[in-house]
C-alpha cells in the first residue's frame, strides 16, 4: 500500500520508553506475522477490525505470570500488604524452590522499606540463597545492619502449617513464626506464549518460555532475525540483567535500522513447479525464514531472514529448493583418504586452533567437506559418496545447545540414524558412516581423535 | 574516516572490534601481550553428555575474525601508558618491546582491559598454595582446555601427580570478603565450579564431590542450578563458608559448621579446588585519571558522562564481574552504540 506508515519497532506486550517510532500491540490482538527483518507485516485483529501493521523490528515483552505460593500470604511484589500491630513481618523467598535473583532484590527492598517505616517491627527474612544482582550486596549489608533477622533454610528445614504458620527447624533453633507473610511468587512463562511461538514460527523454547536454551541466542535473540524476547517471554532469569538485556536489544534495533545485510551470500530458490506446499521447510527452518508465496503458489526463502544452514534444502522431499553453491564438494588430493564432513562452527575452528597450538593440521590427509551446519547432509548425497568412494565418512557436528542453527545438529543425527537403518537393510556395512559432536574448544581432543581414527582405519 | 582505539584484546575488546569492523569502521586494537585472546584463551569446554552453556563456543570465531579482518589493525605487545585529547581526537602513547609508539587521530576509545584473577593478587596464606592437593579453578580450566576425553571417550586426564578419589570446591574465594577488599559477589564462580564438578562426575562416577557455597547464584545462563539438582547429581553441598583448612597428611581437612546438626564437623578430601573471584584490573586507576572515569569502591570503572559525550566507552569486566555471554552481549551493545552514532553523523 503506497504511503503506508512503517514503524521502526513493534512492542508485543509491554512498551518501554525509546526514541524509535514504535507501536504497541497486545499479544491477544496479534494473529499472524509475515515478512522478515526490516519489513515485517503484523496482522492484528482488534475488536474484529483486521489491520496490517508494517514494522522493521519486533520485541516481544510480555510479563511473567506470578503464581502465589501460599494462599494466605501477600505477594512480595505487591505494594498493598497488611501490617498487623502485634505480629512480625515475614519475608519468604526460595519457597518451595529457589527464586530468581530479582526476587532477592525485591525482597531486600521490601524488608528495608518496612523496617524504615516501622522501626520497632520484627522483620524476618527466610531464604535459601541470597542472589546478587546490581546493588544487592549493599542492600544486604544495610538490611543486616538494620536488624532484619535473616534465617537461611536448607532443603527440608522449612515447613508451612495451614498456609500461614512457618515452622523453621535448624540446628538448635525450632521456631514457629506466625505473622504477615510476604511471599515471593513463582514466576511462570507469559500468557499467550504458545500462541505467539506459533505465530512467529519459533521452535519450542526452554521450560515453556519462548527462547530456546541455546548459547547463540543469548541474551535476547530468538531464532528469527529482528525478533527479540524480553521478560516473561524470554526465560526464567530474564529479569536478572533486564536493564542490560534491554540496552543490548535496543542497540541491536539501532544497528538493524542503520541497514541489514544478508548473512549468507547464496540465494536459495524454490522451484514453484516442484514445490508441493508440504510445509516441511517451514517446519524445519530454525530461523523462521520460509514463507508461502501466494502469487507463485509455492514456498519461498526470505534472503535476509535466512542464516544459511541448508536444513530446508536437505529436508525438502521433492528437491524443490536450489542453491547455486555446491555445498557437498569434496576437497582433498587422495581419493583413498577417509572423508570428513565438518561444521564450520565447531570442528573447523577446533582444527584451526589445534594447528596453531601444535603446528600440524589435523585435517591433513583427509578428504574434507566443509558445511555451514551438518544439517546440510542429505541421505541421497551420503549414498552417492558411499557408492563413489571406498572410504568411511565421519560427520562432525556440534553439541546440541551449542548449535548455531539451533536444531540443525539434532536433525543431522536423525538423518544419520536413518542412513544407518538403510545401510542395514541393504546389508552394507553400517559403520562406514560415523557421527560425533564436539565444541570448538576441543582442539586437543579432535587432533588426537582424528589421528587415532586414521590408524584404526588402516588396520 | 572514523578510527576507534580499542584497548585490550580479550573477548570484550575483540567483540567490539569485530562488530565495528563489520560496520566498516577502522579499528586499532591494542593488546599488551604477544597475542590477542586474553584470559579466556585457555579456558576449557565443560560439556559432559550435554552442553553446560559455559559459552566458550562463542569466543574462538570472534578471535579468528579479528585475525582475518583487514580493517582491524591489531597492535600486539602494545601497552597503552598515556593519552590525551585535543580538538576532539585522542593521541595514545604505547610502550612496546622496543620503543614508545604514538598513535594519533583516534576518534573514540573503548576500554576493555578486563580483570585480574584472585590468584594473581598473591594475597592470602601462601603456605596453602604450594600444596599439590590444592589447586585454583584457573588451573582446572587449563586441564580442561587440553582435555582429550570427549571425542575419544576416555577418562579425563587430570594432570595431577596423584589420583584423587574425592574433590571439594570452595566458593567465594576472594569475593564477598571485606578482608580481601572485595565485598561483592563475582557472579561467575558458582557456574564454573559446578560445571567442573559435573565434568568430574561424568568421568569418575565413584568420586566423592562437594561444594561449599555461601549463597548459590544463578550463574549466568545456567538457570536451573539448585540444591535439589546438586543432590540429584550426587554432588554434596555445604551451605556455609568453611572455617579452617587443615593440611593433614593424607587428606586435606576442612572444618565447617554443620548447620543441620548444629555442631562443628570436618570434611575430608584428596583434592581441593578454590574458586577465583574477579578483581579489578591493574590499569583501572590509570584509566580513571586519563579518561575521567569514576573508580568505584570496589575498584571497577564507571562512566561519569556517557560515552556519546566523552568518546570513551567501557566494555567487559572493566566495569564489574560478568560471565562470558554477558560480556559478549554488552560489548556488542557498546559497538552498536558507536555504529549508530556514526551513521547518524553521516545522515
Amino acid at each position: 500500500m503506497a504511503g503506508k506508515r512503517k514503524f521502526e519497532l513493534a512492542w508485543i506486550g509491554d512498551k518501554e520508553e525509546t526514541d524509535f517510532e514504535s507501536i504497541q500491540i497486545s499479544a491477544e490482538d496479534l494473529v499472524a506475522c509475515q515478512g522478515e527483518i526490516g519489513d515485517f507485516k503484523l496482522i492484528c485483529n482488534k475488536e474484529n477490525q483486521p489491520e496490517e501493521i508494517n514494522v522493521a523490528n519486533i520485541i516481544i515483552n510480555l510479563p511473567y505470570q506470578e503464581e502465589p505460593v501460599l494462599e494466605k500470604a501477600d505477594s512480595l511484589f505487591s505494594d498493598d500488604y497488611d501490617i498487623n500491630e502485634d505480629k512480625p513481618v515475614i519475608i519468604l523467598q526460595d519457597y518451595p524452590e529457589l527464586s530468581a535473583a530479582v526476587i532477592s532484590q525485591a525482597g531486600l527492598e521490601k524488608a528495608l522499606e518496612i523496617k524504615d517505616n516501622y522501626p520497632d517491627k520484627e522483620v524476618y527474612y527466610l531464604y535459601q540463597a541470597m542472589r546478587f544482582i546490581e546493588d544487592n550486596d549493599r542492600l544486604y549489608e544495610r538490611a543486616r545492619e538494620s536488624e532484619i533477622i535473616f534465617l537461611k533454610f536448607d532443603l527440608g528445614q522449612l515447613k508451612i502449617i495451614e498456609e500461614e504458620i512457618i515452622h523453621y527447624n535448624r540446628e538448635d533453633i525450632d521456631l514457629k513464626l506466625n505473622g504477615n507473610i510476604l511471599a515471593a511468587p513463582e514466576l511462570k512463562p507469559a500468557k499467550e506464549t504458545e500462541r505467539i511461538a506459533r505465530i512467529f514460527n519459533l521452535a519450542d523454547g526452554y521450560k515453556e518460555y519462548l527462547q530456546l536454551d541455546n548459547i547463540y541466542l543469548q541474551p535476547t535473540l530468538s531464532g528469527k532475525r529482528g525478533v527479540y524476547l524480553l521478560k516473561g517471554s524470554r526465560g526464567p532469569t530474564a529479569l536478572t540483567y533486564f536493564e542490560e538485556e534491554l540496552d543490548f536489544t535496543l542497540n541491536e534495533v539501532s544497528k538493524n535500522l542503520a541497514g541489514v545485510a544478508e548473512i549468507d551470500k547464496y540465494d536459495r530458490e524454490v522451484d514453484d513447479q516442484k514445490c508441493i506446499l508440504c510445509y516441511t521447510c517451514y517446519r524445519v527452518c530454525p530461523h523462521g525464514a520460509i514463507q508461502r508465496d501466494d502469487e507463485l503458489n509455492s514456498m519461498k526463502v526470505m534472503d535476509l531472514a535466512c542464516q544459511g544452514c541448508n536444513l530446508c534444502l536437505s529436508r525438502c522431499p521433492t528437491n524443490a529448493i536450489q542453491i547455486e553453491d555446491d555445498y557437498l564438494k569434496i576437497e582433498g588430493e587422495n581419493e583413498q583418504d577417509p572423508i570428513l564432513i565438518i561444521c564450520e562452527n565447531s570442528a573447523e575452528i577446533a582444527a584451526e586452533k589445534y594447528n596453531s597450538m601444535v603446528g600440524k593440521d589435523p585435517l591433513e590427509s583427509y578428504q574434507k567437506i566443509e558445511v555451514p551446519c551438518v544439517s546440510t547432509v542429505e541421505r541421497g548425497q551420503i549414498f552417492e559418496i558411499l557408492s563413489k568412494y571406498s572410504s568411511d565418512i565421519m560427520i562432525l557436528g556440534c553439541v546440541s545447545e551449542a548449535c548455531k542453527h539451533l536444531t540443525g545438529h539434532d536433525r543431522c543425527q536423525q538423518v544419520v540414524e536413518r542412513i544407518k537403518e538403510d545401510l542395514e537393510k541393504l546389508e552394507i556395512e553400517q559403520d562406514r558412516v560415523h557421527y560425533e559432536r564436539l565444541s570448538p574448544r576441543m582442539a586437543a581432543d579432535l587432533g588426537a581423535f582424528l589421528a587415532d581414527w586414521k590408524e584404526a582405519l588402516k588396520q | 574516516m572514523t578510527r576507534i582505539g580499542v584497548i585490550g584484546g580479550g573477548i570484550a575488546g575483540s567483540s567490539v572490534a569485530v562488530e565495528l569492523a563489520d560496520a566498516g569502521i577502522e579499528v586499532l586494537l591494542f593488546e599488551k601481550s604477544g597475542e590477542i585472546g586474553g584470559q579466556i584463551k585457555e579456558f576449557g569446554c565443560k560439556a559432559t553428555d550435554i552442553c553446560t552453556r559455559c559459552n566458550l563456543c562463542l569466543v574462538d570465531s570472534v578471535f579468528n575474525q579479528v585475525r582475518r579482518d583487514k580493517s582491524i589493525k591489531t597492535k600486539n605487545n602494545h601497552k597503552v601508558i598515556d593519552a590525551y585529547k585535543e580538538d576532539g581526537l585522542f593521541t595514545l602513547y604505547c610502550d612496546t618491546d622496543k620503543r614508545e609508539e604514538i598513535y594519533t587521530n583516534i576518534d573514540k576509545i573503548v576500554l576493555a582491559t578486563g580483570y585480574r584473577r584472585w590468584s594473581e593478587l598473591e594475597t592470602g596464606t601462601p603456605e596453602i598454595f604450594d600444596d599439590k592437593r590444592i589447586i585454583w579453578s584457573g588451573e582446572f580450566e587449563e586441564m580442561l582446555f587440553k582435555r582429550e576425553d570427549h571425542l575419544q571417550k576416555k577418562d579425563l586426564d587430570l594432570d595431577l601427580d596423584f589420583e584423587p578419589e574425592s574433590a571439594l570446591f570452595i566458593q567465594c574465594n576472594g569475593s564477598r570478603s571485606p578482608q580481601e577488599k572485595a565485598a561483592y559477589c563475582s557472579r561467575v564462580c558458582c557456574g564454573y565450579n559446578y560445571r567442573i564438578a559435573r565434568v568430574l562426575r561424568e568421568s569418575f562416577p565413584e568420586m566423592e564431590l562437594g561444594i561449599f557455597f555461601i549463597d548459590i547464584q544463578e550463574a549466568g545462563f545456567l538457570t536451573d542450578l539448585s540444591f535439589q539438582r546438586l543432590n540429584d547429581e550426587g554432588i554434596d553441598y555445604y551451605n556455609c563458608k568453611p572455617l579452617r583448612i587443615n593440611k593433614a597428611a593424607g587428606k586435606i581437612e576442612i572444618a565447617y559448621e554443620d548447620q543441620q546438626e548444629g555442631k562443628m564437623a570436618i570434611a575430608k578430601t584428596d583434592l581441593l579446588v578454590l574458586s577465583e573471584g574477579i578483581h579489578p584490573g591493574l590499569e583501572n586507576e590509570l584509566w580513571s585519571k586519563l579518561f575521567n572515569l569514576q573508580l568505584t569502591d570496589d575498584g571497577f570503572l564507571e562512566e561519569i558522562v556517557p560515552g556519546s559525550e566523552s568518546d570513551v566507552y567501557l566494555a567487559g569486566t572493566i566495569s564489574g564481574p560478568g560471565d562470558i555471554a554477558t560480556t559478549i552481549s554488552k560489548s556488542k551493545a557498546v559497538a552498536n552504540q558507536i555504529i549508530y552514532q556514526e551513521k547518524e553523523v553521516v545522515v
